[in-house]
C-alpha cells in the first residue's frame, strides 16, 4: 500500500509548514536565513522561523518520478529570518492540489511596520519565472475582493520577489510563484498586520 | 494569443519594464490557462476511471463526479480527452476520503503523471477539518447552505487538470474568475462561479492550443486571438464584359508556433466576403459572401464583372470566435468592353 505512506509523508511536510506558522504565532525565536537571501532591512517581523522545503513523495500508482517532489511553497524573507506561508493551490510535476482562499485567521501572522517592500521566495530557493501577488482585507474571508500589489519586481538573482509597499491594515497576502524551470507553481498565503 | 496578466521575465531589462507596467496598472489582459506541461493524452482519448477500493465516494457524491466527467467531455471544445466510468475496472482511479494526495489545505487533488495511461484524483471527505474551516460538500448536505463546495464544479476543475490545465491566472481583482473553472481559489456557495458546470473560455483556449479544435468549423475560444491568413485566386485576370470569373479563397490560421495545435488549421463555416474597388485608391465595396468550398477552409464565388476592378477576400470573425480577421492579397481583373447584343450589365451567380 503506497498511498498511506505517501499521505504520512505529505502530512509531515505540510505539518512542517503549519508548525512554522504556529510557532510564528507563538513567538518562537528567529532562526537563520539562507546566506543568499538578504532583503533590505526595512521590516521587522514578530517572529521568523525557518523550515525545510516541504516535499511529497511521488504517487506510487502513477508513473515513476525520481525523488521526492519539492512543493512550490514560498516564504517571506525578513531581516531577522524567514516566515513560511501556508500553501494553497499548487501544481508540480503533473500533480497538484486545490484549495479555497485561505482566511486571515488560519494563516501564519506577520507583524510589519509600514514598509517599502516585502521579499518573497521559494522555500527551496528555486528561481522564480512568473508571479502574481494580491492582497485582500482580513475581513474578506473568501478573497472575493482581492486586489493587486503595485511595484512587484524580481531581484537580479532571480530567486526573490519584492512586493510593496503595502498600506497599513490587516491583510491576507497571496503570492503565486512559478518556478522558472517550469515544474510548477503555488499560491502561498500570509496574514499581514501592517502598522 | 492574448497576454497573460502576469509577467514573463526574459531578462533584467524586461523585468524592469514590466515592473513599471505593473506599477502603472497597465498589465491587464486575459490569457489561456497555463499548461501543466508533461505528456498529453491522445486526441479524443477516452479515459476510463473507477473508484479506488476502500475509498468509494458516498452515494450522494458519485452522481456529481460522473456529471463532472460528462461536463468535461461535453464542454472541452477541443479534441482533448473525454472521461467515462465503465462498469468494470479502469486504469484511472478516483478516491474519496483519507488517504489523499492533497496538501494540508487542499479539498481535492490530482496526479496526471501517469499520462498517457492513467490518472489519479482524490477528494477530501465531507466534514474534514482544516485550519481554514470544515469542508462541506453541497451534495452531502440535507439542506444546502452557504459555504459548501459544489462537488461537480470541483471535480470538473480536477478533470481539467487531468487534461493538461494549470490554474487560470486571473486579473488582480479577480473580475475574470468566470473565464475559467480551473482556478487557484475554489469558491464556495454563493460566490460567483461556485457551481459552474462547463469549462470557461480560457480553459478551452488552452485545450484547443494543446489538442486542436473539434473540427475546422469549430469556433476558436474567445480567450484566444489566433491570427489567420487568407489567400485568393481568380480563374482569370482578363476577360470580356459578360464573361465570368471564379474567385477562390483559402482561410487558415498562421503557422506560428504560439498557435500550438491550432497552427495552419483551415477555418470552415466562416463569413468570407468578396470585395472590389475601382482603383488602388478607391473604397472597397462588398460584392457578396463566398460559398464554402468542398475542401476545409476554402470558399468560392463566381461573378461577371462589367468593368475592371481590384478584388480581394475578407474574413471577419463573428462575435465569440477567437480568430483574428484577415484579408487576402489583391487581384486585378481587367474587363474589356462588351460589344454586340446580349452584353449584360452585371450578373452575380
Amino acid at each position: 500500500m503506497g498511498e498511506p505512506v505517501h499521505f504520512r509523508r505529505l502530512s509531515l511536510a505540510t505539518f512542517t509548514i503549519f508548525a512554522a506558522g504556529i510557532a510564528a504565532a507563538c513567538g518562537v525565536g528567529p532562526a537563520t536565513t539562507a546566506e543568499t537571501r538578504s532583503p533590505t532591512p526595512t521590516t521587522m517581523p514578530t517572529i521568523a522561523p525557518t523550515v525545510a522545503p516541504p516535499t511529497i513523495e511521488p504517487s506510487p500508482e502513477a508513473s515513476p518520478t525520481p525523488g521526492p517532489i519539492a512543493l512550490p511553497a514560498a516564504e517571506l524573507v525578513m531581516p531577522a529570518g524567514t516566515v513560511a506561508g501556508a500553501l494553497g493551490s499548487y501544481v508540480v510535476d503533473g500533480r497538484g492540489s486545490d484549495s479555497p482562499w485561505l482566511p486571515f485567521d488560519s494563516l501564519p501572522r506577520v507583524d510589519v511596520a509600514a514598509t517599502p517592500a516585502l521579499t518573497v521566495g521559494f522555500v527551496d530557493g528555486a528561481q522564480i519565472g512568473e508571479w502574481s501577488a494580491v492582497i485582500a482585507d482580513a475581513a474578506d474571508t473568501r478573497g472575493v475582493k482581492q486586489r493587486g500589489i503595485e511595484g512587484v519586481t524580481l531581484e537580479p538573482g532571480g530567486d526573490l520577489l519584492v512586493a510593496g509597499p503595502l498600506p497599513a491594515g490587516r491583510w491576507v497576502l497571496a503570492v503565486r510563484l512559478f518556478r522558472a524551470d517550469g515544474r510548477g507553481d503555488g499560491v502561498t498565503y500570509w496574514a499581514l498586520m501592517v502598522r | 494569443m492574448n497576454r497573460h496578466p502576469f509577467v514573463r521575465l526574459a531578462g533584467p531589462l524586461l523585468a524592469s519594464l514590466t515592473a513599471l507596467l505593473i506599477a502603472a496598472g497597465s498589465v491587464v489582459a486575459h490569457g489561456p490557462d497555463p499548461s501543466l506541461g508533461g505528456v498529453l493524452w491522445a486526441q479524443d482519448q477516452v479515459l476510463f476511471f473507477g473508484w479506488k477500493a476502500g475509498q468509494v465516494p458516498p452515494s450522494w457524491m458519485i452522481p456529481a463526479i460522473d456529471a463532472a466527467a460528462g461536463d468535461a467531455s461535453l464542454t472541452r471544445s477541443a479534441r482533448a480527452a473525454t472521461f467515462a466510468r465503465p462498469v468494470g475496472s479502469a486504469a484511472s482511479l478516483i478516491a474519496y476520503g483519507e488517504p489523499t494526495g492533497c496538501s494540508a489545505a487542499g479539498i481535492a487533488c490530482f496526479d496526471r503523471s501517469g499520462a498517457p495511461n492513467s490518472f489519479r484524483m482524490w477528494f477530501r471527505a465531507h466534514g474534514y477539518v482544516f485550519d481554514w474551516g470544515t469542508l462541506r460538500w453541497c451534495q452531502g448536505l440535507t439542506t444546502i447552505a452557504n459555504g459548501c463546495f459544489d462537488a461537480e464544479n470541483v471535480a470538473l476543475d480536477e478533470f481539467g487538470h487531468v487534461e493538461i490545465l494549470n490554474h487560470h491566472v486571473n486579473l488582480a481583482d479577480g473580475s475574470d474568475y468566470l473565464d475559467a473553472v480551473v482556478q487557484t481559489v475554489a469558491r464556495a456557495r454563493p460566490d460567483a462561479g461556485w457551481n459552474v458546470h462547463a469549462f470557461g473560455r480560457c480553459d478551452t483556449a488552452r485545450l484547443q492550443l494543446e489538442y486542436d479544435r473539434l473540427s475546422p468549423a469549430s469556433l476558436f475560444s474567445p480567450c484566444l486571438a489566433i491570427p489567420t491568413t487568407m489567400s485568393m485566386a481568380a480563374s482569370a485576370t482578363s476577360l470580356s464584359a459578360g464573361g465570368s470569373v471564379r474567385f477562390t479563397a483559402s482561410l487558415v490560421t498562421t503557422s506560428a508556433t504560439a498557435n500550438g495545435a491550432l497552427a495552419s488549421d483551415p477555418l470552415s463555416a466562416r463569413t468570407v466576403t468578396l470585395q472590389r474597388r475601382t482603383s488602388s485608391t478607391g473604397t472597397w465595396s462588398s460584392v457578396g459572401t463566398m460559398a464554402q468550398g468542398t475542401a476545409a477552409g476554402t470558399y468560392a464565388l463566381t461573378v461577371s464583372p462589367t468593368a475592371t476592378y481590384e478584388w480581394r477576400t475578407v474574413f471577419t470573425p463573428v462575435a465569440g470566435d477567437g480568430a483574428v480577421g484577415s484579408a487576402s492579397g489583391i487581384v486585378k481583373v481587367t474587363v474589356s468592353a462588351c460589344s454586340g447584343s446580349g452584353c449584360p450589365l452585371q450578373a452575380v451567380s
